[in-house]
């Protein structure tokens, strides 16, 4: 190994032999104010707020791809789908303006879609994207005036909450004086909300019925928190905290799909003069006096700088790169905490000429979602938990070439899905697959009749294809925990360990499923508020 | 209309008196309402804190008590775990059982005590704050409060798995920690019942055989404070203006009070009202209590008669007889606690038990047939543990708390929890006498 002399107090460190035999391995860069170690959109954001805040940034990628988990692959020739995310509905209002991503090349084919929930008695219900005016105009004598009332509240809520789910970094105190000066009406609310389970707190306010089983859905989607368990309701008011263009709760489609938000990150990057490396693996992070000093690379060489901001998953950045040695206890078992062994899969179709059934043809412009019966979602959630494939599942779906003229291909049709809940397998085998799949597409079925015999292709992505493409455990997607876990877990992690220097954007410093850059956003204004300050990199 | 009170309790155990007697004795005016029906049921063993003791001056009842004298779980091939209150004691049992355990037995506990954030958790849960969002402006910790409240709000198996290696001891904890919240070991926010279960608190008495009740105790100590006792079912209650709360009784009588209190979710149950937000509250289960008397006297199980056993194969079981009983089905491996009363009676409860049971046609509410079934079954997991047991029933009586009809309306009106802040309902607790003390206190003080 090297000696502590060579490699500062780093561990980690590769073998002398390893090392030596590597060009550059010798070399220290210095001159760099700011690292940031992976390009998802996180990694990207903060990369590109430090990069216009005038420091001289590099963003180290392992792999050759840059955006993470979002990027667009090939389903057939000539037709190509966008993996991790087809659906943008809490990315950060924030990051748009502060580095002007509409400027960059970000724009909505579909600004506020609308949601055609379908159930399992084969009744179909339209909300309009504007959920604040649908509620107004739901037109259904009981059910409208307590829709509206749970709408008022909740939304009210969840625009109260919105600094909490990006407050990893920021100061406990303000946090603090918010909530207590919260209304006592609204902060009664709040405790109901981020207590009760989904169910409890819809059965509070709706009568049964297909609204309260398409917003139960709703609730548990994309969460491994069940929505008859605590805390689950908090799902909704993360997802309905977000803002689209102005418009509270709302989905989108960008032009291009969810890759064109990572692309715009990338060109708001270069803009800022960020100097992108990919393939450049980072084996560890060099710790001087309980600061961060730089980073060695896997290929051998430093890079000197004063601020690091890390957006790869937890373990690996601390335990991995730091290693155990540097980090403190409490913190290495909050990061270390077993993640739930639930997953969301993504379904992606290029379908063979267009859709016959009515069904289909009349909510192709909208996003649709199959809602299952309560006692079914509960035993979805309980089956994924036990290792089974649940035969119910919610779906959300869209057409992205209905949308987005550019996403279709030559006489075909799209159609890209998230499932949910699924269970979690590091390295599912082909039967587990073939099950999965035909689960997906028999639930596919309840919205889109007779898709199966259209099917030209098909690629199924579940958290351990996505994983591999992106080079990292399969752990990391798996499905993310309560919010209050992890709003706790991200203030934990936002910490980075008490490590000077040292600012931590990745998975678990984020907050609700989706493309969100809130993290990275205040991983790089931490860094920048504690340089001002008179730290290292003033 | 009778007099207006500061406070109306609603429930007949210990809980409940408690906190009706020490409010009285603070000055304050206090109803209590117990429903018209009761049966013998209560366990022989509740908590009894030391503070609560002294404020109701019980020792002027010639009331004495003895404690617990030691958790037991009798595991599957006879395999036994038992706890003791002192740590020492239970560190050097482990050490002499061979469980690696024990060196890391005091640093558990102690860990566990200080799951502060849970304890806000709970209290968030239980009353409405009256200077914001207390319970939400838990995000506003510093890092080790949040590292806790992530703790805290996960599931009771992952918070034992990161401590503990011993099967047996695990199952063991989370049989005494979750077996009287009915919840199941892998749920958010399961791990709230460990720091409730190692609170100094927590640990159960019970008066000794030859002195009064506790129950009967408490109750003359309420009427000695000046508390007005109405026995009398329960039929609504529903805001009056913005600071009241009127309760209407079975023959039309209303009684006006500034707040509600259901010391444990049980009386809340048994009124037919949806239980606390609280992750302990159990949502969407009935509890079952068996009493058992033999026809002849037999050997405690474990030479011990006055320990509190749980009857459990492994921390699994619960999540699988919580899922069932969510499911609507009684559970096969049902997970039971038992007790000893004075008597020689076996007390026995589940809280894993259906609110109500689902078949082909839908929900349905419990029969006496379900009752029934449930009691065999409640036996036969004794029989699986004590030999011969089956045998020696004699008669049986059983009680269901929590059994919801699926078309009765809920008994508060108005929607939600922030719609009935003065309605006060804690949830199960293990230490449900100093919590009730002590929340009356803070909602008397006015916080």
């Amino acid at each position: 190994m090297l000696s502590r002399r060579r490699c500062g107090w780093s561990t980690g460190c590769l073998p002398v032999s390893d090392v030596e035999n590597k060009p550059g391995a010798g070399r220290i860069e210095g001159g760099i104010d700011a690292i940031v170690i992976g390009a998802d959109a996180e990694g990207l954001t903060a990369a590109a707020y430090l990069g216009r805040a005038g420091y001289n940034t590099i963003l180290l990628e392992a792999g050759v791809e840059i955006g993470g988990a979002v990027c667009a692959r090939e389903l057939s020739p000539g037709q190509s789908y966008v993996d991790g995310e087809h659906l943008i509905s809490i990315l950060d209002p924030a990051v748009i303006a502060d580095l002007d991503l509409y400027r960059h090349g970000v724009s909505y084919a579909a600004r506020c879609l609308d949601t055609a929930y379908f159930f399992e008695d084969g009744e179909t219900l339209q909300l309009g994207g504007d959920l604040q005016m649908a509620a107004a105009a739901f037109d259904d004598e009981e059910a409208g005036p307590a829709f509206q009332k749970f709408i008022t509240e909740v939304f009210e809520a969840a625009a109260f909450c919105r600094p909490g789910f990006e407050a990893a970094a920021a100061p406990a105190s303000d946090i603090e004086k918010a909530m207590r000066a919260a209304p006592r009406a609204l902060a009664a609310r709040l405790n109901f909300f981020s207590l009760a389970p989904a169910q409890e707190v819809l059965d509070a306010y709706l009568p049964d019925g297909p609204l309260k089983t398409a917003l139960l859905s709703e609730a548990g989607f994309r969460s491994a928190a069940a929505p008859h368990e605590p805390f689950s309701f908090m799902t909704l008011i993360r997802r309905w905290s977000g803002e689209i263009a102005g418009l509270q709760g709302a989905c989108a489609y960008p032009q291009g799909g969810a890759v064109a938000v990572v692309t715009a990150l990338r060109r708001a990057a270069q803009a800022a003069k960020v100097d992108i490396r990919a393939a450049t693996g980072v084996a560890s992070i060099l710790i001087e006096q309980d600061h961060a000093a730089g980073v060695e690379l896997e290929g051998g060489g430093q890079i000197r700088a004063p601020i690091i901001v890390a957006a790869g998953a937890a373990r690996r950045v601390f335990m991995e790169m730091i290693g155990a040695a540097n980090i403190d206890i409490g913190f290495q078992r909050a990061i270390m905490a077993p993640t739930p062994q639930l997953s969301s899969g993504h379904l992606h179709l290029a379908l063979k000429g267009v859709a016959r059934d009515e069904k289909t043809r009349g909510h192709m412009n909208r996003r649709l979602v199959y809602a299952p019966p309560p006692e079914a979602l509960r035993r979805a959630f309980a089956d994924a938990r036990a290792g089974r494939v649940p035969s119910d599942l919610m779906i959300e779906a869209v057409f992205p070439d209905v949308l987005d003229e550019e996403a279709g291909g030559d006489k075909t049709q799209l159609l890209s899905a998230i499932a949910h809940p699924l269970p979690f397998d590091e390295n599912p085998g082909a039967d587990r697959r073939a099950e999965i799949e035909k689960n997906i597409l028999a639930n596919i079925e309840k919205f889109a009749p007779d898709i199966e015999d259209r099917i030209k292709a098909r690629a199924l992505r579940l958290a351990s294809d996505i994983a591999k493409s992106t080079g990292t455990p399969a752990q990391d997607y798996t499905a993310p925990p309560s919010i209050i876990e992890q709003v706790a877990l991200a203030r934990v992690a936002g910490s980075a360990g008490y490590v000077g220097g040292l600012y931590f954007c990745g998975r678990e410093a984020r907050i609700g499923a989706g493309l969100s850059c809130a993290a990275g956003r205040m991983a790089a204004k931490a860094a920048l508020f504690e340089a001002k300050r008179g730290g290292r990199a003033a | 209309m009778t007099a207006i009170f500061d406070l109306t309790v609603i429930g007949a155990d210990e809980a409940s008196f408690s906190a009706a007697a020490v409010a009285a004795r603070s000055g304050a005016s206090v109803a209590i309402i117990r429903p018209r029906k009761r049966k013998n049921m209560a366990a022989t063993y509740c908590d009894m804190p030391n503070f609560v003791w002294r404020r109701l001056d019980l020792h002027e009842y010639g009331l004495s008590l003895e404690r617990v004298s030691a958790r037991v779980t009798l595991g599957p091939d006879g395999a036994t775990v038992t706890t003791y209150e002192g740590v020492r004691e239970t560190k050097a049992l482990l050490a002499q059982n061979d469980k690696a355990d024990h060196l890391l037995w005091a640093d558990f506990v102690d860990e566990m005590k200080a799951l502060e954030a849970g304890r806000k958790l709970r209290d968030a849960a239980t009353m409405a704050p009256k200077n914001g969002a207390a319970g939400f402006s838990l995000f506003s910790g510093g890092v080790r409060d949040c590292a806790a409240l992530g703790q805290a709000t996960g599931s009771c198996a992952a918070a034992l798995n990161d401590y503990l290696g011993d099967d047996a001891l695990k199952t063991h904890i989370a049989a005494h920690a979750l077996g009287p919240t009915g919840l199941g070991g892998g749920e958010p926010g399961s791990a709230l019942a460990l720091s409730e279960f190692f609170d100094d608190h927590a640990w159960r008495v019970r008066p000794d055989e030859d002195g009064p009740s506790l129950l009967s105790t408490l109750e003359t100590a309420c009427k000695d404070s000046g508390v007005e006792f109405f026995t009398k079912d329960l039929t609504e209650i529903a805001r009056d203006g913005a600071r009241h709360v009127v309760v209407s009784l079975a023959d039309g009588e209303k009684i006006k009070t500034r707040y509600v209190l259901f010391a444990s979710p049980g009386a809340a149950q048994k009124a037919g009202m949806r239980a606390s937000v609280c992750p302990l509250a159990g949502h969407g289960a009935a509890t079952a209590v068996l009493r058992i008397a033999l026809k002849r006297p037999m050997p405690p199980a474990a030479q011990n008669d006055k320990a509190v056993f749980q009857v459990l194969d492994g921390v699994g079981d619960l999540q699988v007889a919580r899922e069932a009983a969510l499911d609507g089905r009684l559970p096969e491996n049902l997970p039971v606690e038992f007790e000893y009363a004075a008597n020689g009676d076996v007390l026995v409860r589940t809280a894993y038990c259906p609110a109500a049971f689902r078949d082909d046609d839908g929900w349905r509410e419990w029969t006496g047939q379900d009752r029934q079934a449930t009691a065999r079954r409640m036996i036969d997991q004794l029989a699986r543990r004590i030999p011969e047991f089956s045998a020696n029933v004699r008669k049986t009586k059983i009680e269901v708390i929590g059994a919801i009809s699926p078309d009765r309306p809920p008994i508060v009106a108005g929607s939600g929890f922030a719609d009935n802040e003065n309605v006060i309902v804690q949830p199960n607790r293990h230490n449900a006498v100093a919590a009730a003390v002590r929340l009356v206190d803070r909602v008397l003080a006015g916080e």
